[in-house]
């Protein structure tokens, strides 16, 4: 192999041991650091990152709900309840994570209007689009597993109603709903089945997601005046310029979230959770800032 | 305008940042943390009322508290004497016993072999109790007397006391 390769050098020599192995801290500085955005770029062009905070976020929550969770017909209701009040936060948890897939959608739909809007669809960016229907079409398969699991009426009905579509189908559609369901009713085949690809296609999107902004890096990002990026001079580095740009956003929209889950995390809200959820709202909003100013040097910024 | 620098006022800033954005981290990961300690139902599972009226002298029973069983022993006058007059420097685990009793006649334990964790014989009649007349763990051969105390074999402590309070003379709360 090439020994002669210039490898990137760094002042710490723990990243040029990693980097000279794998060069991914040069990957993410030039992806995440001087990656160019157009300088006229507004605040429609943070929800991208808005939708991936709330993946990551998804995820989490929903690994630890996992931890608690049965998916079993005659305890996922119960399991469920048991979330509610008696694992410590887990209404919290559970919270976060339900109302968290309503605004993963009102994000991604901004995403997607942005999109539509200011062209960011057209050459060279076609292959953009076509992923980001795939991410959209499995959040849309993923969330109404995710609506099965509590196992509550509505779960039920729901996974009826849906699994019932496919039996429309000319011919096969009664064979395939069948096969869907893994039984000849909505059962404990279907619940089990349902879990385990809620719990996997999360991951699957997230890999998606990853080509999504890979491919979006390789011509960069559209702006708001739909003319293409002529020198370098049009554009300022990802890092601080943008970041900061999503650090603002971040936990506006984190805010925003919080105060719906709060007030009306479901109908039986209780205002004395209020409190706890502001301050942990108000928690994860620095907690956003920091790692974007850990993962960086704050002292590159001039105020 | 000036383009110099202040040094210090971006030391404070940043300082401050990351102080502030520590506690936030710190608090945004606690609720998930948590999530994972035992809930309040298993918390609640945690204590065991026991009726112990119907216990003989000399007899013993094993109830199950926190999934390990408990031995509560009603022992009779020639244990206690046995157990009392025990030399505590002769002891590998010194403890008198009555450090590891709340009444005389009543010795609660956790039946769980201080050594790797079997179960000691000496609950039944039938049972080995060892060289010295308590309980013996058949898994490596460790000998308990009759205050629970670890006398030979390799264990390397007493058998455990849990937490316990009698509730009246005949009702005894494990945790």
């Amino acid at each position: 192999m090439d020994q002669n390769r210039k490898v990137h050098q760094f002042k710490n020599p723990i990243l040029n041991w990693i980097e000279f192995r794998l060069p991914i801290i040069s990957y993410f500085k030039k992806e995440y650091g001087e990656y160019p955005m157009p300088k006229n770029c507004n605040y429609f062009w943070s929800f991208g990152a808005l939708a991936t905070i709330t993946l990551v976020t998804m995820i989490v929550s929903g690994i630890f709900l996992a931890m608690n969770y049965t998916p079993h017909t005659d305890m996922a209701f119960d399991s469920v309840e048991r979330i509610m009040r008696d694992v410590n936060y887990g209404w919290l948890l559970r919270y976060i994570h339900s109302n968290g897939a309503s605004f993963f959608f009102i994000i991604v739909y901004i995403h997607i209007v942005r999109a539509m809007y200011f062209g960011s669809y057209k050459y060279p960016r076609e292959l953009n689009w076509i992923l980001g229907v795939f991410i959209f079409l499995l959040m849309m398969a993923t969330s109404f597993l995710g609506y099965t699991l509590p196992w509550g009426q509505m779960s039920y009905w729901g996974a009826t109603v849906i699994t019932n579509l496919f039996s429309a189908i000319p011919i096969v559609g009664e064979g395939l709903k069948t096969w869907l369901l893994g039984d000849y009713n909505v059962g404990n085949a279907t619940l089990n089945r349902f879990f385990a690809l809620h719990y996997v296609l999360p991951f699957v999107i997230f890999g998606v997601v990853g080509l999504h902004v890979a491919a979006v890096h390789v011509h960069g990002s559209n702006n708001p005046d739909g003319i293409e990026i002529k020198s370098k001079n049009d554009t300022v580095n990802f890092f601080p310029y943008m970041l900061i740009k999503d650090t603002i956003t971040g936990p506006l929209g984190c805010l925003v979230i919080w105060r719906r889950l709060s007030y009306f995390g479901d109908t039986l809200a209780h205002s004395a959770l209020l409190g706890v959820t502001l301050a942990y709202a108000f928690s994860l909003n620095i907690a956003f800032s920091v790692f974007v100013i850990s993962v960086t040097n704050l002292k590159a910024v001039n105020f | 305008m000036t383009n110099k620098t202040d040094l210090k006022k971006r030391d404070f800033l940043q300082l401050s940042t990351i102080t502030i954005g520590a506690v936030g981290t710190a608090a945004f990961i606690w609720p998930f943390l948590k999530s994972m300690s035992p809930a309040e139902d298993t918390l609640a599972a945690g204590t065991t009322e026991v009726d112990i009226s119907m216990i003989e002298e000399g007899q013993s029973i094993t109830v199950k508290w926190r999934g390990k069983p408990v031995f509560i022993k009603k022992r009779t006058q020639n244990e206690i004497n046995e157990a009392k007059k025990v030399e505590i420097s002769d002891l590998k685990d010194p403890q008198a016993d009555s450090e590891r009793v709340k009444k005389e006649e009543w010795l609660v334990l956790v039946g769980v072999c201080t050594h790797l964790g079997c179960v000691p014989l000496g609950q039944k009649v039938s049972d080995m109790k060892g060289e010295y007349d308590g309980w013996y763990c058949p898994c490596h051969g460790s000998h308990y007397d009759t205050s629970g105390r670890i006398r030979k074999g390799p264990a390397p402590k007493n058998l455990d006391v849990p937490p316990y309070a009698f509730l009246n003379d005949t009702t005894i709360k494990i945790g």
